[in-house]
């Protein structure tokens, strides 16, 4: 995956499998479980930058057991909103699942109420 | 458990047809097999009808390797290395689409050992690989609009830091 520089890192590829050469997308094919279970094994940023590698893979990332919720400066209130809504959506999907772990980085003007309610919600499933 | 000697020989038939003997003690590794065999319906050959011959072939060779018992814990030591690079070998398949295959199976047959380990060879193929070359080595087509996929990575800013 990219690293911060936005330079891939290359390491030898020994351990991978040939390329698969006749085109079609087998990844893409696996249930979500599965592709969950080989998000888990991929450190937290790598799994959640496969969210954008089409929309088939976008929302893998909510049943993994950590959020990272980083309420941007720059959002607009729209988007703001939106991103309060996302985390809202995931927490609920997370409530009968494990959060092993819980990122926050949030700003004087974020909407305390709700990083608030979330903090609740994190707290009652022992993070 | 039904009661078995070491020797008792469970039948496997691939979803090609093609039958495979294995002993009971090693076939147990797949709990999905174990509570067929617990449920007593392995007298006939069990049907495996989503594992090809090559996959199961494969899978066998895994929990045979799996199933060796150590005699003392000098030797013990000596085959945990000696396991850990067979299961680096097993991984390096010469098709992608095997290694899918077997996470499939593994998941099927329920053997935790071979789905962690499948489901890690597939991790460690796309850790160190930008998102571009992680669509063009699996086919990914990116169906997003770019609005889409500016939002998408906006959500998960935290990530493209």
């Amino acid at each position: 995956m990219i690293l911060r520089s936005g330079k891939a890192l290359k390491h030898s590829s020994e351990h991978s499998p040939v390329e698969n050469t006749n085109g079609e997308d087998i990844i893409s094919k696996l249930p979500d479980a599965l592709l969950t279970h080989i998000l888990s094994q991929l450190p937290d940023a790598d799994a959640c930058r496969t969210s954008i590698l089409s929309s088939r893979w976008k929302d893998l990332w909510v049943f993994l057991p950590y959020l990272h919720v980083d309420i941007l400066k720059n959002f607009t209130s729209e988007q703001a909103n939106e991103y309060y809504d996302l985390v809202d959506k995931t927490l609920a999907i997370h409530d009968d699942m494990p959060i092993h772990r819980f990122f926050l980085k949030c700003s004087s003007d974020s909407d305390y109420k709700r990083v608030h309610d979330w903090l609740r919600i994190v707290v009652q499933h022992k993070v | 458990m039904s009661s078995s000697s070491s020797s008792k020989m469970i039948e496997l038939r691939s979803s090609d047809g093609e039958t495979f003997h294995v002993e009971e003690t090693v076939v147990l590794q797949s709990e999905t097999i174990k509570q067929m065999i617990d449920d007593d319906c392995a007298n006939a050959a069990i049907p495996l009808p989503n594992v090809t011959s090559m996959t199961l072939a494969k899978v066998i060779e895994y929990i045979k390797k799996h199933a060796e018992k150590p005699k003392d814990d000098d030797d013990k030591k000596v085959a945990e290395e000696d396991l850990k690079k067979f299961d680096a070998e097993f991984v390096k398949v010469d098709q992608e689409s095997m290694l899918f295959d077997l996470v499939r199976a593994a998941n099927y047959l329920n053997i935790k050992s071979l789905l962690d380990l499948t489901c890690q060879a597939v991790a460690d193929s796309i850790k160190d690989l930008s998102v571009e070359e992680v669509r063009k080595k699996f086919n990914i087509q990116n169906d997003f609009t770019p609005e889409e996929e500016a939002k998408v990575r906006k959500e998960n800013a935290w990530a493209f830091d």
